[in-house]
């Protein structure tokens, strides 16, 4: 299998922050990053793209690019940060001017579509809001709509459901699958998320971030097959939790996951196995990571 | 490899959304109705306090450096906004500026657009006051003078504040600016006329403010590149 990016070792270091991270995203799919505050995602992302200087390591785009001052392949990576993404002052009309400056591969009348798509106004309209004048959910719409307007290879999104209703996060899985689909496997996207449970259906591969680093990562139907969902009686917690990852129990029932290999001997002790949502993974991975680092 | 370069009217209009022609023509209508506005206010004031005829008060005004005062403040003020807005990561458009095409180059770009039109603007601003002048709408104590001293007052004052936008602190930052601005302009267009009648220290003026402008603005992006674009 191909992979759109390919990091070794990349490094970012803070004052109070180190990123040390080595991950694939394989191409042709989407990728989400997983991860509580602070745990890295928008300092991958914007190292990545060319926001912000790494130290070390290397980033390996599309089997031979490394470099992301080079115009080629800023003009393959769409990138779209989490808030403020245009100045407030601009327009639809002068997203699609400036987009059209700054990106050979803006296409105006997609943007156009996807601005009506998402009841935006359109471009061409007479009277604009400004995007200080916008809700939080149609500056968020408005940065999107111009970013899915290029034809790019790899979109690199951070916390684009965040300011979203749960209908345009379900509009955007499908803007999703349209963009992969649209290159038939040439396309891959990476992007950071906290609405998990929303974002599943969007999700082929996950990794997941704690403290800067990547704690687990691969395909989301393989994650589901490697760990199990275990809940029981809470009196029978006790047996189970030497062989879970995470674990957590109150006054009638405990709940957690387990490596998927202890499942014939979680069962012998009480407990009962399911296949986990990415939600729930994702909780009992990033418990864990808190827990380890936490040692 | 960067295979591609936007112009620098390209470069203003991405990161500003006003091309380079319409940001100099915007900039020194700003100062021109700025102007207009402090200096009508102020004419009508000493008409009203002096129960004074218009072209009385215009008079009584181009007596004192007053009106010249309120010259220099429009382009100093608007200049200082236009140098300060240096369209940081953390700033809205800051993250999209820096993937788009042609990155730093194209930031250098915007940024000598940015002089470009502080300078033009204030000469066309210059020469509307002096127009507004010679037909006695306006007072103007320092004349001809006074209005060569606004252009070669604010690229000395560019030049200067250019050297203080490495401070990171904003509210320092922006406070120094002014004061600085308003010193530099205020020295120009109203001490340096009261005390000669000769133009020679502007153009002294005028060629050590190039000279400041051209080596702080080089001094900057290398310094800018470094600690902000780079970071």
């Amino acid at each position: 299998m191909e992979n759109a990016v390919e990091i070794n070792g990349l490094t970012k270091k803070y004052k109070d922050f180190a990123l040390d991270v080595s991950a694939v995203i394989p191409k042709g799919f989407a990728a989400a990053l997983i991860g509580a505050n602070g745990a890295g995602k928008t300092t991958l992302i914007d190292t990545l793209c060319g926001v912000t200087a790494k130290n070390g390591g290397e980033a390996v785009y599309f089997g031979n690019m490394t470099d992301t001052d080079d115009d080629a392949l800023r003009s393959r990576i769409g990138y779209c940060s989490a808030a403020n993404y245009f100045p407030l002052d601009w327009k639809l009309k002068t997203i699609a001017e400036c987009m059209a400056i700054g990106y050979d591969n803006f296409d105006r009348a997609h943007f156009t579509e996807l601005c009506g798509r998402w009841s935006l106004g359109s471009p061409d309209d007479k009277k604009q809001k400004n995007m200080m004048k916008m809700s939080d959910g149609n500056r968020v719409r408005a940065a999107l709509a111009a970013v899915f307007a290029r034809d790019t290879d790899l979109l690199v999104l951070d916390e684009p459901a965040s300011s979203l209703d749960p209908l345009a996060r379900d509009q955007l899985c499908e803007m999703f699958r349209e963009y992969l689909a649209a290159k038939d496997g040439e396309r891959t996207i990476l992007f950071s998320t906290h609405n998990i449970a929303d974002m599943e259906f969007a999700t082929d591969y996950a990794i997941f971030m704690a403290h800067g680093k990547v704690v687990e990562q691969g395909f989301v139907e393989d994650l589901k097959e490697k760990y199990i969902l275990v809940h029981g009686d809470a009196q029978d917690g006790n047996k189970a939790k030497p062989l879970m990852i995470s674990y957590t129990v109150n006054s009638t029932s405990f709940e957690g996951i387990a490596l998927a290999d202890n499942t014939t001997n979680l069962q012998a002790v009480g407990a009962v196995t399911e296949r986990p949502t990415l939600q729930q993974l994702s909780v009992g991975i990033l418990r864990k990571a808190e827990e380890n680092a936490g040692k | 490899m960067r295979e591609s370069k936007l112009t620098v009217s390209q470069a203003m209009k991405l990161y500003t959304g006003t091309g380079l022609a319409e940001t100099i023509l915007g900039l020194a209508a700003y100062d021109i109705i700025f102007y207009i506005g402090a200096s009508v206010c102020m004419t009508l004031m000493i008409m009203c306090g002096e129960g004074i005829s218009y072209p009385e008060a215009v008079r009584s005004i181009s007596q004192t450096p007053a009106g010249d005062c309120i010259m220099v403040l429009a382009p100093a003020i608007i200049n200082v906004i236009i140098l300060l807005s240096q369209y940081g990561k953390d700033k809205p458009g800051g993250k999209l500026f820096r993937t788009a095409k042609g990155g730093f180059d194209t930031f250098v770009s915007y940024r000598t657009g940015a002089y470009i039109s502080m300078l033009l603007s204030t000469i066309i601003y210059s020469g509307v006051v002096f127009l507004l002048a010679l037909f006695g709408l306006i007072g103007l104590h320092g004349g001809v003078s006074a209005v060569i001293a606004v252009v070669v007052s604010s690229m000395a004052a560019i030049g200067v504040v250019t050297f203080l936008l490495p401070i990171k602190n904003e509210a320092v930052l922006g406070i120094t600016s002014v004061l600085v601005m308003f010193a530099i302009t205020g020295v120009c267009t109203v001490l340096l006329p009261m005390l000669t009648d000769s133009l020679l220290p502007h153009l002294v003026i005028g060629i050590i403010g190039a000279v400041l402008t051209a080596v702080s603005t080089k001094l900057y992006f290398r310094h800018y590149r470094m600690t902000r674009w780079d970071s």
